[in-house]
């Protein structure tokens, strides 16, 4: 996702204009955090200050360097190897990342088309796929997850493959609701009256008024998702060692706690940034919309 | 009514239905049951003998058949980690489940609604707006890393508190406060609104015009309407623990809940354990969720609608 953002279309170009429109500052420290999340995550291990995988038995466990035994070579510290914190926590948002955007958009690929089929057809089509709906909403998601996870074994892609077929509803369910209001506009009505065939109808008439609420819904399964990667790597179940993700880091220092807490505490605040700065931008969006 | 209820146990059969050919479908035929009971090394006869054992080798609408009977049965199947009826494990889970479950429901009931209701009745104040800010900041903190830093401080710096563990009162602090974070912001919001609302409206408005104190009508009238709300919105929350979303809380705490069990048999590869953990609370969850949904038509009318 990047951090720009169409600029509202009926306002003009003065500045005053653009400062009245201008994001509050949560939500510009939010598009930032994103933005250098995104940067992070592209450049992997190019960037970080230290190498995230290089043992060093001398520095073992020390804490950031703000710390009596801290150091500025290891912003953050070290954990149980010597490798440096910072450098994993920011390879670490590839994954991360990766696996929520990745878990979301199959979400929403497998909910936009049942969701657009139901709405637009109706019918008995409608009453299938909405009856498919409910039944998912109803099954324990995080056990079959789990189970999924079992069957296939662990690893980002299956993780996401369990993830994605146990969420997608919110798609399906926004989809509809949208279609079945928009069929009975005028436009829609037009464009039948002037022949256009379905595909068309949902090209061009459907799915440019979806793209905002499916972006805003896409903005919070995100970090749904994110939050849902972290538990499964942390209790071992989700991404595996040598790979490296937030939840994995946490997991792999909880025998460490009493002695360092750094090892938990800032791989955590990473995933709580992350996810707020997505809801900030989100609503900050939504509320962008509401405007125009 | 009538029909809302016939709709939705209608609804309720098909979810039954629908999970337990899901897991029926993942445990016999995504998973291979004969090579997860026998050793790497096993003969072919061997393969042969098990797969006739577990009825393998028959069709797969007369296993289909089999595996139904044996639910009605009780029959979840056998362990292969620990050797046991797969159903007596998870029973064995359910009192640890319970408890957490009970403890985080009153807790988030009794602090969610006092933070909404002095949040509502001073709209704007300092105290309503750290409740919401604090609501909003909730459910973007991972429980179990909440968890975490709870027996850093508490457990570890403080000593107040054991680390983890089950069995005693004090246990039961750290991973209820954990839990409850999330229900108390959602019944912080609602109940928030819920009195905003209910505030709002004429009868308020009239019985204020006749003298009477704020806090006499929110007592008589609007207390009611949101207690209602706060009670279906908080048996959902308790259901949460039961489909293996404290899974986190609960391996963090060494909690010996439904959760922490599905890992352990994940991590042996226990595929029949797993299927019977995700039978078990998959089924008795749509049954709470209906008769949650029922409750909550019968309170509010506009649901049956």
């Amino acid at each position: 996702m990047s951090s720009t953002v169409d600029a509202p279309r009926l306002s003009g170009n003065r500045l005053g204009d653009r400062l009245r429109h201008a994001p509050p500052l949560s939500a510009l420290l939010a598009y930032g955090f994103l933005g250098l999340m995104c940067v992070v995550a592209v450049t992997g291990a190019l960037l970080t200050p230290a190498s995230p995988t290089d043992q060093d038995l001398a520095a073992r466990l020390m804490p950031p360097f703000w710390q009596a035994g801290g150091s500025l070579e290891h912003i953050l510290g070290t954990d149980q190897l010597g490798r440096d914190l910072l450098s994993r926590i920011m390879v670490g948002a590839r994954t991360t990342l990766a696996i929520g955007v990745a878990t979301a958009a199959l979400e929403a690929l497998i909910g936009v088309p049942l969701g657009l089929t139901a709405g637009y057809f109706g019918g008995r089509l409608e009453r299938v796929i909405m009856s498919l709906t409910d039944i998912q909403m109803g099954f324990p998601a995080a056990l079959l997850i789990i189970f999924i996870v079992l069957v296939l074994g662990p690893g980002p892609v299956v993780l996401t493959v369990a993830m994605g077929i146990n969420g997608w509803m919110i798609f399906t369910r926004l989809t509809r609701v949208t279609v079945r209001s928009l069929k009975t506009s005028g436009f829609v009505t037009a464009s039948v009256v002037a022949g256009g065939s379905h595909r068309f109808i949902m090209r061009h008439h459907l799915m440019p008024h979806l793209r905002g609420p499916l972006l805003a819904v896409f903005l919070l399964e995100v970090p749904r998702m994110i939050l849902a990667e972290s538990v499964m790597s942390f209790i071992g179940l989700g991404v595996q060692p040598p790979t490296i993700s937030w939840g994995l880091l946490i997991g792999g220092s909880r025998d460490l706690i009493a002695v360092a807490y750094w090892l938990s505490l800032f791989p955590g605040l990473a995933i709580v940034f992350t996810v707020v700065s997505l809801y900030l931008v989100s609503n900050d969006l939504a509320a962008r919309r509401a405007r125009l | 009514m009538r029909s809302y209820l016939v709709s939705r146990s209608l609804r309720m059969v098909a979810v039954m239905v629908a999970l337990i050919a899901a897991t029926f479908f993942l445990s016999r035929i995504v998973a291979d049951p004969v090579a997860l009971t026998l050793p790497m090394d096993a003969s072919p006869a061997d393969r042969a003998r098990v797969t006739h054992e577990l009825g393998l080798d028959k069709p797969l609408p007369e296993q289909f058949v089999d595996y139904l009977g044996g639910l009605f049965r009780g029959d979840l199947g056998v362990s292969v980690w620990q050797r046991q009826p797969a159903l007596s494990i998870v029973l064995e889970r359910i009192p640890a489940s319970i408890v957490l479950a009970v403890a985080t429901l009153a807790v988030s009931v009794v602090i969610g609604l006092a933070i909404g209701v002095a949040g509502a009745l001073r709209p704007g104040s300092l105290v309503d707006r750290v409740a919401t800010l604090a609501s909003a900041t909730s459910v973007a903190v991972p429980d179990f890393w909440l968890g975490i830093m709870l027996v850093t401080l508490f457990a570890v710096q403080l000593g107040w508190v054991p680390t983890s563990g089950y069995g005693s009162l004090i246990q039961l602090i750290l991973p209820v406060a954990t839990l409850a974070m999330r229900p108390i912001g959602r019944l912080a919001r609602v109940s928030r609104e819920a009195v905003l609302e209910e505030m709002g409206k004429d009868y308020v408005t009239a019985a204020r015009a006749r003298g009477l104190s704020v806090m006499s009508i929110f007592r008589k009238h609007v207390f009611k309407a949101i207690v209602a709300v706060a009670i279906t919105i908080a048996g959902y929350d308790f259901v949460y623990v039961f489909t293996g979303h404290a899974v986190g809380v609960e391996t963090v705490f060494n909690w010996p809940g439904l959760g922490q069990l599905a890992v352990e048999a994940t991590l042996r590869q226990d595929v029949i354990l797993v299927s019977a953990i995700v039978l078990f609370s998959g089924l008795l969850v749509t049954l709470v969720n209906t008769l949650l949904d029922v409750v909550h038509a019968a309170i509010d009318r506009r649901v049956t609608l």
